[in-house]
């Protein structure tokens, strides 16, 4: 904002706010997640800005309980794709009782734990945990680089609202530079894994949180696009009003 | 009033019920579509898929219920309203129709319409 501008919001005008979308708009608006990657790989230097943004995001009590690790080895990737298929087709005859042998024991079992694990028992995740297992869904959509978001289990207030903003950051980022992503949250099937505990070198006080993929998308994902609006509650001048 | 009553917040919905759980949905414009392909390789589910071979070749949709395949063998398919392919298709063919709703614990509350962004400049 401009000396001027700042003189005459002053005297009591109102802003001007522009027609089109700002840059951080049109980032923010025609940013989707992306399930289909070039084989291309990001250049080093783009990935390390990228975290940086990540690194300047905000923190209940400016304790940034967050750390990366950086994957670029398509054997990594393909190795925990396989595992966490592999905890996905463990857990199907427990939770898909459509199929279970188990029967109406199974859907008794499911149902007790959605009660129990209300979020990660939702039908999406629900539906995902099977169609991984039976293979018809990738994990990561095979991204040239995934970056792993660690939290500190020992965070000031909710960590996980901070690793939220971190990697929110790493997203707007990444696309602002004509990157896809996408969060894959079934990386948190490796945290308590021993085996890969020690492979990736995550040790108290830090945990597996959350996975970003990283690459270059097919095609051009970033149109605008409509999405449900929801009520907002709005208290003004002693009255109360609910806008859309 | 409570926005969920306790019996729905202790009712779980049956995931294979398509009376509990409504899938979101996309529409295609045949008639605008150049059957390019890159709706069906952004496509995470496999709703939207390609049917016939070169000049005759046609981009549908799945309906399959998300469970309903299953006795079938059919894939499991059913639309996560990522909105990847709207956003993709350089035709501007493909609309969202309805977003996705569940019964009971799940039900969605205080939702407005399928709204594109807006500037409230007007």
């Amino acid at each position: 904002m401009s000396a001027m501008e700042e003189k005459e919001l002053e005297k009591g005008a109102e802003p001007s706010v522009d027609d089109d979308w700002n840059p951080v708009e049109k980032v923010i608006l025609e940013r989707r997640s992306v399930r289909y990657y070039k084989p291309k790989q990001v250049p080093e230097n783009l990935v390390r800005r990228i975290l940086e943004a990540g690194r300047f995001a905000p923190s209940a009590g400016n304790y940034q309980p967050w750390r990366f690790i950086v994957i670029r080895d398509r054997d990594i990737i393909d190795a925990m794709e396989r595992d966490i298929r592999m905890m996905c087709k463990m857990l199907k005859p427990i939770l898909a009782w459509e199929s279970s042998p188990l029967g109406p024991v199974a859907k008794l079992m499911s149902k007790t734990l959605t009660w129990f694990l209300p979020n990660k028992l939702h039908h999406e995740p629900y539906g995902a945990i099977n169609a991984i297992a039976d293979g018809e869904v990738g994990v990561f959509h095979g991204p040239p680089t995934l970056i792993l978001l660690l939290m500190d289990k020992r965070g000031a207030g909710k960590p996980q609202v901070d690793l939220g903003c971190c990697g929110q950051n790493i997203v707007l980022t990444a696309h602002s530079h004509g990157l896809g992503t996408c969060w894959v949250g079934f990386v948190e099937l490796l945290r308590q894994n021993p085996i890969w505990k020690k492979r990736l070198g995550i040790e108290y006080p830090y945990e597996l949180c959350e996975g970003i993929s990283l690459g270059y998308p097919v095609g051009k994902p970033d149109g605008m696009i409509a999405r449900e609006a929801y009520h907002t509650r709005w208290f003004e001048n002693g009255t109360m009003k609910v806008v859309v | 009033m409570a926005l969920i009553s306790f019996r729905d917040k202790m009712r779980i919905p049956s995931y294979d019920n398509s009376d509990h759980c409504m899938m979101a949905e996309v529409s295609i414009d045949h008639d605008k579509c150049d059957r390019c392909g890159l709706c069906v390789k952004a496509c995470l589910p496999k709703v939207i898929y390609m049917e016939g071979k070169g000049k005759d070749r046609k981009v549908l949709i799945n309906r399959n219920r998300p469970t309903g395949g299953r006795e079938t063998g059919e894939a499991n398919c059913y639309c996560v309203a990522c909105n990847d392919c709207m956003a993709i298709c350089e035709q501007g063919a493909i609309k969202a129709v309805t977003s996705a709703d569940y019964l009971y614990r799940y039900k969605q509350v205080l939702r407005g319409e399928l709204t594109p962004p807006r500037t409230f400049n007007d």
